[in-house]
């Protein structure tokens, strides 16, 4: 196999105009997150006092203590059960279905393809009250399995919608070939195309591990105790406690969004991996 | 080689997932006790979730073999979540409300029990003050009993402003004119507004006409016993409200300010406004925000040629009111667990809190409770804030409508003929 | 073991039932069963908590038809329909391109432009009201001191600017998405596409604008579909920062269901927007699926 050549388009000379426009967009980008995490060491009374703009007088961790003392790990491994189980879930249901759509003739195809990215315009709130009953039909009510079910069917659409898209780019000739080899359609799926999807299953993976983690509706109205709050869910409940400390509430929004920029900046790496793998498919 | 590594991946998940399985299901085994009962509350801040788990507590070890599951819930969230449950049959036992128009609706569709047989024994019905119960009595029934706090709205302001620009708290709007007109000059904005959760806005267009009208005229309109919304008291409430708007007597913005997070105290605490319009609770946020010092009250002023009593006060007494589902499966427990709610014990932890229990007879402590306290009993009538007297979707039109208002892009009149027109759909024509 | 005869690209019943199945069910289960819900209580009049609803046949479809906050709601969806597609994929493609062209020594740019999404819309809503603020604000603050108080501005309390403020800020939230997702299809052309060009000698940007830009058109597609959807069923950050208003000025279809649901206690007459929305939405996907499926044969 060919290791990976260096090609002209992949590392052109930079001109300043780029680097200048990178770093414009990367302050567009993180100037919010970074007032957000110095808001969370003011004290409640100097910021309403002074300027917003200015930084801490004190740097005090006292906000950030008060966060981790309160239910913050419950909310986070709450959140960590749902959104790994409900991804497990979602890959592979959409993607063995991507497959079904992208390459299998069946009777139908068409139609059963436009019935579930029709799925995607369905609102959220328009089955509120229906999948609260079923819940309660079904025994989950409060639970964190509860969540399960609508998260996961949620997801399918956009998952499946974009996966079909990816597997219909790949040449059909792969599938023709390997299936007149005697391949069984399984094994064409999960050798062949879901290896070669790699890149876009982690892209709407991070999509939808990213809107999973921050879900709040759903989360909201089908569980009610406390230990069975998702992370989104305490960061709200902060904002009734401290509702007039702003900086408490800004340590609490620091400390949710920490997990999923430190999962990133991991899973980031992988991700560019992936596409190295992707490069050497021949 | 893929293969070997697909392998690995689902080696690696696969006891994640069944851990995680495990562990959901663990917590789906059924409690065991004779009897259950569910709680929703409110309380989210300062002592209150402990306040209440304190008389639950109590009441489980009197009564051994009655479990209670207490849930703490947040406000605004609450209110759609108990809609919800309502509506698909799976109410808790205990859930509070602000009594009026939402608890009729619930009485109407039959899922709150009638509490008339359950206060009346031991005359349990006379610890609680007269003007609490009438929020919460439909035909002569009562549904709710009031537990938390009393609370009146009432205009908060700087007395350090107040001093410095020699002003002194108004009796008349006439005189509330001129202390905006000097805090314009100097550059602070004379009232602070959360526009955006519209309820804060609300409460001057009651107000003013409570002052210009009296509470027969609401009373009229609302029962539909000859009023209208449309009558020349609504209409001048409506302008008296847009002449203050035009004046520029709110501060820049107030329409996106919202009054959660603190976005309608701050420019109080800045010194950039000097007043606000608002409920009594007001006071517990300025002493968890340690400001209280800088702020007192006066009531809502009188309008020139005004008939309302201006004793009058905007508000409720009692609320949160808790009542009991139909679905409930043990509605007697569930009384007698409301009935620690509010046990002299918990009316001692509320007082303690800084709140005014509708207890009758009660001895507060806290010098700016024992004034209002006396500007309640001294008030010849209380008018439950409109937002919660009214059907539910009425009262959604009127607060839209009144923000329009405060906009300027609604008029005066026009308001009082879309209230009407919906008042008229939704409750009847008005009939003497 | 020998098989039957048949046609091998054909596939048997079981392998499309375990494969379509669970995704099928799901999405029956979850999402087409509550839609019908939907539709049939689009024809009630309920209040969400009486034990009976009033069939009232199409009196509230007869409603929505003169009804203008409704009507206003279906402007400002597709207000944010437009500005999304008209920032989100432009910059993200832009970006993507950018970062592409980068490779590592852009990684770090790649990783801070992604942060916008990070957050949870519950923790951006409540980040952005203090920076909108008028009075406190970040923005207006430093307007200030730049001396360019003219240029302040009331963001989310003036009813002719809020639905710009609100929209620009989701296109901020959106944006990392699209260029994740067109930075995949970028790294998705074949490398010996990339070195006959580079042999050819053509210069970057025209490799850029005749080779990459085209070869990414499904990507294009995907996004302006996912922004179509995505921007006309809006809920989160709107309700969360606005509720809707000032004075309706930033109300969506959803919010404005929302409304009607939980505020109005009217979920028949909520049932109906939510069907209205349904069908919005369906027929502007599938218009918008026509349209750019000549594109894609062109």
């Amino acid at each position: 196999m060919a290791k990976k050549k260096t090609y002209g388009f992949r590392r052109p000379k930079l001109s300043p105009v780029a680097w200048v426009v990178a770093v414009i967009w990367l302050l567009v980008a993180i100037v919010p997150y970074i007032f957000m995490i110095l808001m969370g060491f003011k004290g409640s009374t100097e910021y309403i006092m002074s300027p917003v703009y200015k930084l801490p007088q004190h740097w005090s961790w006292i906000n950030f203590n008060a966060v981790l003392h309160g239910s913050y790990f419950h909310g986070l491994l709450n959140s960590l059960l749902v959104v790994v189980i409900s991804m497990f879930f979602i890959v592979m249901f959409a993607a063995s279905a991507a497959f079904a759509f992208a390459r299998l003739r069946f009777r139908g195809t068409a139609i059963l393809f436009s019935a579930v990215v029709a799925a995607l315009i369905v609102p959220i709130h328009t089955t509120l009250i229906p999948i609260y009953l079923l819940t309660n039909k079904l025994h989950v009510y409060d639970q964190l399995a509860g969540l399960i079910g609508p998260y996961v069917a949620f997801a399918i659409p956009i998952t499946v919608f974009i996966l079909t898209q990816f597997m219909r780019e790949i040449p059909k000739d792969f599938f023709e070939a390997a299936i007149v080899d005697g391949a069984s359609h399984a094994r064409v799926f999960f050798q062949i195309y879901f290896p070669l999807v790699r890149t876009a299953v982690v892209t709407v993976g991070i999509f939808n591990a990213v809107t999973l983690w921050n879900e709040f509706v759903f989360a909201y109205v089908l569980t009610s105790s406390g230990n069975k709050r998702t992370l989104p869910l305490t960061v709200f409940d902060y904002q009734g406690e401290y509702s007039s400390n702003i900086p408490a509430i800004m340590a609490a929004l620091t400390l949710a969004a920490i997990p999923l920029t430190l999962s990133y900046l991991i899973f980031q790496e992988r991700l560019v991996n992936g596409v190295m793998a992707g490069a050497i498919k021949s | 080689m893929k293969l070997r590594n697909r392998k690995i991946i689902l080696k690696r998940l696969a006891p994640m997932a069944a851990l995680a399985l495990a562990v959901t299901g663990m917590a789906a085994l059924p409690a065991h006790a004779e009897s259950t009962i569910t709680l929703w509350h409110i309380q989210s801040t300062g002592t209150g979730p402990k306040l209440i788990q304190d008389a639950v507590d109590r009441f489980m070890a009197d009564n051994p073999g009655v479990k209670v599951v207490v849930s703490p819930i947040a406000n605004d969230a609450y209110k759609d979540k108990i809609k919800v449950a309502l509506g698909a049959n799976s109410a808790p036992c205990i859930f509070p409300s602000w009594g009026g128009g939402p608890l009729a609706t619930y009485v109407k569709a039959g899922q709150v029990i009638d509490l008339n047989s359950y206060v009346a024994a031991n005359s349990y019905k006379a610890r609680f003050l007269p003007a609490s119960w009438s929020n919460v009595t439909f035909n002569d029934k009562i549904y709710g009993i009031p537990v938390e706090n009393s609370s009146v709205a009432v205009i908060w302001y700087s007395k350090s402003l107040f001093k410095k620009y020699n002003l002194s708290t108004p009796t008349t709007w006439t005189q509330l004119l001129k202390v905006v007109a000097v805090l314009k000059s100097k550059g602070v904005a004379p009232f602070t507004m959360g526009g955006k959760a519209k309820w804060p806005e609300i409460m001057w267009y009651d107000y003013l006409v409570d002052r210009v009208g009296g509470s027969a005229a609401f009373n009229a309109a609302a029962l539909r016993t000859g009023g209208k919304f449309t009558d020349p008291t609504f209409v001048r409430a409506g302008q008296l409200l847009q002449n203050l708007v035009k004046m520029g007597a709110f501060i820049n913005g107030y329409n996106g300010i919202d009054y959660d997070t603190a976005g309608m105290r701050a420019p109080l605490y800045a010194g950039k406004a000097a007043m606000e319009l608002m409920g009594t609770w007001e006071y517990s946020s300025f002493l968890s925000d340690k400001m209280a010092s800088d702020f007192g009250f006066f009531p809502f002023p009188t309008v020139p040629g005004g008939v309302g009593d201006p004793t009058d006060v905007l508000g409720t007494v009692g609320d949160n009111y808790y009542s009991i589902s139909s679905s409930c499966a043990d509605k007697a427990n569930a009384f007698k667990v409301i009935q620690y709610l509010i046990d002299d014990t918990s009316v001692k932890a509320r007082i303690t809190d800084g709140r005014i229990p509708p207890v009758a007879g009660v001895k507060l402590t806290d010098p700016n409770n024992v004034n209002i306290y006396n500007l309640l009993s001294k008030a010849n009538g209380v008018q439950l804030w409109w937002d919660q007297y009214l059907p539910p979707d009425l009262a959604q039109l009127h607060l839209d409508e009144t923000q329009a208002l405060f906009g300027l892009s609604e008029s005066p009149s026009g308001m009082a003929s879309k209230q009407e027109a919906l008042a008229s759909k939704l409750l009847g024509a008005s009939k003497k | 073991m020998k098989r039957k005869p048949y046609d091998p690209l054909k596939p048997r019943i079981t392998t499309l039932l375990w494969m379509l199945g669970p995704a099928v069910v799901m999405l029956a289960v979850y999402l087409i069963w509550p839609i019908f819900q939907t539709l049939k209580l689009s024809l009630y009049d309920w209040n969400g908590i009486d034990r009976k609803a009033k069939a009232i046949g199409f009196g509230n479809w007869v409603e929505l038809f003169h009804d203008h906050i409704f009507w206003l709601s279906v402007k400002n969806s597709f207000i944010l329909l437009l500005i999304s597609a008209l920032v989100e994929i432009p910059i993200g493609l832009g970006l993507a391109i950018l970062i592409f062209r980068g490779g590592k020594r852009f990684r770090i740019f790649k990783f801070g432009y992604f942060f916008p999404f990070l957050m949870s819309t519950v923790g951006i809503s409540i980040l952005f009201k203090q920076i909108f603020d008028t009075n406190f604000g970040l923005i207006n603050q430093v307007l200030g001191i730049l001396h360019l108080s003219g240029l302040e501005q009331d963001w989310l309390g003036n009813k002719h600017l809020a639905i710009y403020t609100v929209a620009l800020l989701i296109c901020w939230q959106y944006i990392p998405f699209y260029m994740l997702l067109f930075l995949a299809a970028l790294n998705g052309i074949s490398p010996d596409i990339e070195e006959a060009a580079a042999i050819d000698g053509a210069a970057s940007w025209k490799f850029t604008r005749y080779i990459q830009i085209p070869l990414i058109r499904g990507a294009m597609i995907t996004a302006l579909l996912l922004i179509v959807i995505g921007s006309l069923k809006y809920f989160d950050l709107i309700w969360v920062l606005t509720n809707g208003g000032p004075e309706f000025s930033t109300s969506v279809m959803a919010s404005y269901l929302y409304t009607l649901a939980f505020k109005n206690y009217r979920v028949g007459y909520a049932s109906t927007v939510a069907g209205a929305l349904f069908f919005i939405v369906f027929i502007t996907a599938i218009s918008i699926g026509r349209i750019t499926k000549r594109f894609r044969e062109v």
